[in-house]
This record gives C-alpha cells, sequence and structure tokens, in this order.
C-alpha cells in the first residue's frame, strides 16, 4: 500500500502546490471557499424570526432528491450500457495495473478516489445551506443528511454503472433485458404518477406533494433510497435509515465482491471506459468537441449503402457535414434538444395558454439555451480545422458554406417547437409563426458571433479574459434587438405584441449578414491554433 | 522467457487476436509487424496482463497475471499518460515503491540523464510535451530493470536523439539477458537488432521468421511486403470468388 499512499498523498500535494502558477485558479477557490464559510457562518449568526418567515415545503427538497437520483440512475445505466463508468484514469493503467500490487490494493484506491471526487462534487449542496436554512428551516443535522445521501447516491451510482457494464458488455441480450427494465420501471412510474394526478383533483403539485409523502417512493432504485436515507436520518426512523443503506450497500458490495472475487477481470473491463474517458479527454483538450459527444459517438456511426459525398467546391463542405449528421441523428437537424425544447413549449402552451409573459419568458428560456448550443455547433469547430484553410476557394464562400448546415438547425426547431407550442393552445399560429422566426434569427447571429469571436477574441491567451470579452460582444451585438423589442411591445397591444418579434428578426439577419460581409473572410485573416 | 500458447481475444464478434503461439527467450528481440488492426497491440495488452483471454501466457514460468510475473514486466504504451499532477521525479519514485526497489536513486538518474530529462526532475505530468510524456514512460518501464520488456510503438513522437537512446537501451537489454517484444509500422527502426519477428493480419500470426535462419539477407521490409501483399491478394481473389459463387448461385 505504500506505493498507492505515496501516489495519493503527492498528488494532492502537487495539485496545491499548482495553484501558486495559477493565480486565477486560486483566487476562484478562495472565493468559493470563502463564499461557503461565509454562508455557513451567515446561517448561524443571522438571527430567523420563525414567526415572520414562512417556511417553504420540504417536500420540494424530497421531490428534488427524488428527480436527481432518478437522473443518475439513467444517466449511470445508460453508461453501464454503452462504455461502462471507470474508477481508474489512464495513468492507473499504465503505471499501476502493469506494477507487481494486488489488484485488490488498486481496486480499494479507485474506490477511494471515486469517493473523494463524489464527496467534492457534493460541496454544491453546502452553497445552498443559507437557501435551506431559511427557506426550508433546516439545521446542520438535516444538511449533514442531505449530503450522506447526495454522496452515497453518487459513489454507489459509478458501482452500479460498473455491474451493468460488466453485466451487458458483449451480450446484446442483456443489454435489451436492462433496456427493458429501464422501460418498464419508467413507464410504471409514469401511470403511478398518473394516477396520483388523477386522484389529486388535476393538481400536478398535489400529485408530487403526494408521491413525496407516500412510502412506495423509498423502495424506487437511487432517488427513492436516497430519499428514504434521507427522511429517515431526518426523523430518526430506524427503519428507513437500516433499508435505504442495505439497498445502497447491497447494490454497492455485490459490485466490489464481484470485481474482487476475481471472477471478472476487472482490468479489462475499467481499461476500455478509462480508455474511452481519456480519448473524450484529449479530444476536448484539442477543442475538437465536448467529452459528452466523443462518448456518444460511439453509438452514433450508422454507415448505410448509397450514402455518398456530393457536390465540388464548397458544395462538398456542405454535404459532408449533411452526411456526418445523417449519420448521428437518425432524422437529421432533430436530437434531444428538439425534443425537450418541444416538450417545454407543449407544457408550457397547455398551462399557460395565451399568456403574452409565458410565451416570450419560454421564448427567452430556449433562445438563452440556444446560445450554449450554438457554442458547439459545427462551424466553430470547422472553423479550426486545417483543412479548410486548405481548400481552394475564396474564404467568404467557405464560411458561408460552413455555416449553412448550422443555420438549418435553428430554424428546423424553431419550426417544431412553435408549432408544437400553437397547438398546446400557448398562442395563436401567425405569433407562433413569428417566434419561429424570432428564434431562428437569434440562432443566426449566435452562427454570426462564431465568427466575430475568431475574430476578436480567440486570440486572447487568459481564458478569463476570452470569456469576459465573447460575453460582452454577445451583449454588444444582441442588446439593441432586445431593446427594439421592449420598446415596441409598449406600444402595441397585447394581442399584436408579438408583432414585435420582425424588428427583432429583421435586426439579427442584418446583422448577421453585416458580420457576414465584414468578417467573412476570417479564415484569410486567422491563423490555425 | 515468455511463453503465449493458443492465446485468443474475442471483443464482441471481432476476434482481435486468433489462437496466437509464440516464445520469446532471454536476450531476444522480437519484433510484431503488420498493418494497422492486425492485432499486435492487443496481444502486447494480453501479455501485459490488462486483458482477458483465452490461451495461456507464462512470464519466466509465472502466469503473466501474477504478482511475481509482474515484477519481470515491463509494459510502455503507445500513448503514454503519466500522473499529472506528479512530478517526472515522483513518477520515479512511485516505480520505485510499486516494484520495492532499493538504491534506484542512481539508476533514475542515469535514465534522466541519458534521455536528456535530468533538468525536468521537478516537472508536472501535465507540463510535459508528448515526446517527453514518452520518455517518462520509458524511463519509468525501464526502472525496475525488467526481464521481459513490451514496447508498443515504442519510437512514435520521439525526438533523433532519444530514438538512439532507446535503440542502445533495446541492444543492452538483450546483451543482459533480457527479453524484449517490439510492435511497430517502422520496420527501418527495428531492422538493425531483430532476432525474430512475427508478421501478423487479421489477428493471426501469418509468418515467422528467425533472423538466424539467414533472414537476415532478404531484409525486413522486402520479408513484409512479400508476406503481407500476398495475404492480401489471397484474400482477395478468395472474395471475389466468393462474390462469384454467391451470384452463379
Amino acid at each position: 500500500m505504500k506505493a498507492i499512499g505515496y501516489l495519493i498523498i503527492m498528488q494532492m500535494k502537487n495539485r496545491i502546490l499548482a495553484l501558486k502558477r495559477q493565480p486565477a485558479k486560486m483566487i476562484g477557490y478562495i472565493i468559493f471557499t470563502l463564499t461557503i464559510i461565509g454562508l455557513i457562518v451567515l446561517s448561524i449568526v443571522v438571527p430567523r424570526d420563525s414567526e415572520d418567515i414562512k417556511l417553504a415545503d420540504p417536500r420540494i427538497i424530497y421531490l428534488a432528491l427524488v428527480a436527481l437520483g432518478l437522473f443518475f440512475l439513467t444517466i449511470y445505466v445508460g453508461s453501464g450500457l454503452s462504455t461502462g463508468s471507470t474508477l481508474f484514469s489512464m495513468s492507473d493503467v499504465g503505471f499501476l495495473f502493469t506494477a507487481p500490487i494486488s489488484s485488490k490494493k488498486i481496486l480499494l484506491y479507485g474506490l477511494l478516489s471515486t469517493f473523494g471526487r463524489s464527496l467534492l462534487s457534493s460541496v454544491f449542496i453546502i452553497y445552498q445551506v443559507f437557501n435551506l436554512r431559511f427557506n426550508f428551516g433546516f439545521g446542520s443535522s438535516e444538511i449533514i443528511a442531505l449530503l450522506v445521501a447526495y454522496t452515497v447516491m453518487v459513489l454507489i451510482g459509478q458501482l452500479l454503472s460498473i455491474a451493468i457494464y460488466l453485466f451487458t458488455n458483449g451480450k446484446p441480450q442483456r443489454k435489451r433485458l436492462v433496456k427493458t427494465l429501464m422501460i418498464i420501471g419508467g413507464i410504471g412510474l409514469a401511470i403511478v404518477l398518473y394516477i396520483t394526478y388523477i386522484q389529486e383533483a388535476r393538481s400536478i403539485k398535489n400529485a408530487l406533494y403526494s408521491v413525496a409523502d407516500s412510502g412506495w417512493i423509498g423502495y424506487i432504485p437511487f432517488g427513492g433510497w436516497a430519499l428514504m436515507l434521507f427522511k429517515g436520518l431526518l426523523e430518526g426512523h430506524v427503519l428507513n435509515i437500516v433499508l435505504s443503506t442495505v439497498f445502497f450497500l447491497g447494490t454497492g458490495l455485490a459490485v466490489i465482491l464481484t470485481l474482487a472475487s476475481g471472477k471478472a477481470d476487472y482490468y479489462e473491463d475499467v481499461l476500455v471506459s478509462t480508455e474511452y474517458i481519456f480519448k473524450a479527454q484529449l479530444a476536448m483538450k484539442e477543442k475538437k468537441t465536448t467529452v459528452h459527444a466523443v462518448a456518444n459517438e460511439k453509438n452514433r456511426k450508422r454507415v448505410k449503402e448509397g450514402q455518398r459525398l456530393k457536390g465540388t467546391g464548397v458544395k462538398a463542405i456542405i454535404q459532408r457535414q449533411l452526411l456526418e449528421l445523417r449519420r448521428r441523428n437518425r432524422i437529421p437537424f432533430i436530437n434531444g434538444y428538439t425534443i425537450m425544447a418541444s416538450l417545454i413549449a407543449a407544457v408550457v402552451g397547455a398551462k399557460a395558454g395565451g399568456s403574452t409573459g409565458a410565451a416570450f419568458g419560454m421564448f427567452g428560456f430556449l433562445v438563452y439555451m440556444q446560445y450554449f448550443l450554438t457554442l458547439f455547433n459545427p462551424l466553430s469547430t470547422e472553423i479550426k480545422s486545417p483543412y479548410i484553410f486548405m481548400i481552394p476557394e475564396p474564404a467568404r464562400k467557405k464560411v458561408l458554406a460552413a455555416s449553412l448546415v448550422s443555420f438549418i438547425k435553428p430554424c428546423v426547431d424553431a419550426l417544431i417547437i412553435f408549432t408544437v407550442f400553437a397547438v398546446a393552445g400557448g398562442t395563436d399560429p401567425l405569433s407562433a409563426l413569428l417566434l419561429a422566426i424570432g428564434y431562428a434569427a437569434a440562432g443566426s447571429i449566435f452562427i454570426g458571433l462564431a465568427i466575430i469571436n475568431q475574430r476578436i477574441v480567440e486570440g486572447q491567451p487568459n481564458i478569463f479574459l476570452k470569456a469576459i470579452l465573447g460575453i460582452l460582444v454577445l451583449v454588444f451585438i444582441i442588446v439593441p434587438a432586445v431593446v427594439f423589442v421592449v420598446l415596441i411591445s409598449m406600444i402595441l397591444d397585447e394581442q399584436y405584441v408579438f408583432i414585435s418579434m420582425l424588428p427583432f428578426s429583421l435586426y439579427c439577419f442584418l446583422v448577421t449578414g453585416l458580420i457576414f460581409l465584414l468578417a467573412g473572410d476570417v479564415l484569410d485573416k486567422m491563423e490555425l491554433k | 522467457m515468455l511463453s503465449v500458447r493458443g492465446v485468443t481475444k474475442k471483443y464482441a464478434k471481432v476476434l482481435a487476436n486468433d489462437n496466437i503461439d509464440f516464445d520469446v527467450s532471454s536476450g531476444e528481440i522480437s519484433v510484431l509487424l503488420g498493418p494497422n488492426g492486425a492485432g499486435k497491440s492487443t496481444i502486447i495488452k494480453c501479455i501485459a496482463g490488462l486483458l482477458k483471454y483465452t490461451g495461456s501466457i507464462k512470464v519466466n514460468g509465472h502466469d503473466n497475471k501474477s504478482i511475481a510475473a509482474k515484477r519481470e514486466l515491463a509494459y510502455i504504451p503507445e500513448v503514454p499518460a503519466p500522473y499529472p499532477m506528479l512530478t517526472v521525479w515522483e513518477h520515479l519514485e512511485f516505480i520505485a515503491r510499486a516494484y520495492s526497489l532499493s538504491d534506484w536513486t542512481g539508476d533514475a538518474q542515469v535514465l534522466l540523464e541519458r534521455f536528456e530529462m535530468d533538468d525536468k526532475k521537478k516537472k508536472l505530468g501535465s507540463d510535459l510535451s508528448k515526446g517527453m510524456q514518452q520518455k517518462l514512460s520509458l524511463c519509468c518501464g525501464l526502472l525496475p530493470r525488467p526481464r521481459l520488456i513490451l514496447f508498443d510503438e515504442p519510437m512514435i513522437g520521439l525526438d533523433p536523439h532519444a530514438i538512439k537512446q532507446i535503440k542502445d537501451i533495446i541492444v543492452e537489454q538483450k546483451n543482459a539477458g533480457g527479453a524484449i517484444i517490439i510492435s511497430t509500422h517502422m520496420l527501418d527502426s527495428v531492422a538493425e537488432f531483430w532476432d525474430t519477428t512475427h508478421i501478423m493480419m487479421d489477428g493471426r500470426i501469418e509468418a515467422s521468421r528467425r533472423r538466424s535462419d539467414g533472414t537476415e539477407n532478404e531484409g525486413l521490409e522486402d520479408l513484409y511486403f512479400e508476406i503481407v501483399e500476398s495475404k492480401r491478394q489471397a484474400k482477395r481473389a478468395e472474395q471475389e470468388n466468393n462474390t462469384n459463387g454467391s451470384k452463379e448461385n
């Protein structure tokens, strides 16, 4: 164990010492730590008058915990079915796995490291300490209980992912079985929720509160177990504590015993996922894509007969992007975001039908989401690849061609999302069309922003300065459009208020055109990094 | 020193290694050649104990996954991955501890000097260039004085000085009675010192040659292309026959 102990201590020491060379990071950590300490101190020092302050319902926290648990369950089962989770890094594979150290000790090291990371990730709960104390009346024991429930959930989740990987790797029938069980569980939960919704006089809020109060929710893996543990710790309910601990520890122990028994040679199993994550991290470092995108790449390769590149010159760029898109998504341009945004539109449309505020609120939220998605659009990566520099075509034409597919995506999304919104009763068809045009226009300006960023921001060596400049450019460009909307909305009657989307869209399209005109030669001016 | 018997490795439906047999004796340099996807890295990882397989791999008579075998074995991976938060010297200290080495600092110093890394002792793994990472990986592999060394594409990304050093080290290890396996595409880089070569295609060893049997005169490159191309042609002919056969049916 002395080698592993040395490894852990030295890595921790160097991580702290390395902060000396990264002052921005150190300041960030100091601010973060001070904020947490400040929040804890404030929550203790500041007196709260319980008569004046009405506490929020703790069932909100219960539901959040269940939702988080179910989210983790889905994520970990998903990763178990594809690449598995890993307790190790690629360095461990190269240095530890080949060293004359018992595989059981190496496993213990992996478990301890993962536990440490899980504990660190639970710090965000401490960040909520003020909120939990003043809005929910939570004391230190409740917050510690929440921390315990969260940490256990994350740690056991990683082990579950490994277990599912061991069980299903290379066995399609078992994969189908796990998927079927998950689907049956999901459908079952949805049916129970619907029945509760009917029983609670069709009130979503009451139905959810009723579920949080129910005993059966505690038996749902992860989310339910975490809630059972949390409530057990809060209420001193020994049976709940024991049962949830048995569920969590049982799952964890089963995996650890399987790994340590020697029946499952865990080196190979973790090697595959570790190599996968290592490659994804390398790709992210090289700014090719995100870890998530690389991790999903494996499942998205669909080379079909007859799929071939067409066109010459800049058309070849468009055709290549389209071909890649067809291989990534079952239906080109429609992905998880389209479905999620359409669901949001359906719910908002049905619940707040006809409300201008709700429609604009949803529009603003979706545009905000779209900005972050555009950061990873094909243009952003395309413009950094060497081949586009080499194609013997004018720079402006190449940039336009490389942007086209990125621009079609918000148009398709807009069409689907706002059609759903109108059908769900959110607004009339004409207003939905105006909102859709506005959404697509915002998409176009975000694409233009990618070019601007290459010209102005990319050269900055400091990442913080880069981020600040990027946001400033966004604000500078988008603010006039928002001002247009607000001013015109004030003039118009409420029934015509969506017409304000027209000047907004016009402004966005004009500015995008201007960006392409003035900065379209970006490939001639920038250098490849 | 190394005995590989009937090793078969499958990834789902893909047969990465198909019934591989070969031996490497002490004082022998064995080279695995083959096109991309031939299964060279897979058999190296199997020998290193990183993959599950059917068959038997013995290192000096010990099962390759045993602690005893690991004491005699070094694996230099194709892609180096040092610990980002460990300095160069700490990597070597960690290896010394992991292999329970005593009086290792002199050896470590010599290795660092040979690879021109003695001024990088305090550099973190994350601060090293790819070439430096590869050199560190080599130093860590060589420090425990292994009796069997597995090199997976060892010369990729190295500067000429480091390539010369690694060639010298390989020959020194051989002369000291060590067994060496090198998987590589760079035929020139091993042409001067190989003893046996196994040419792999589609997970199988298609041909094995011993330098002492007179293959030296033939040249490694000629031998490689002769075998690989003839196998490819045979494969193409077989595929055409199958296609014609199915059309006729």
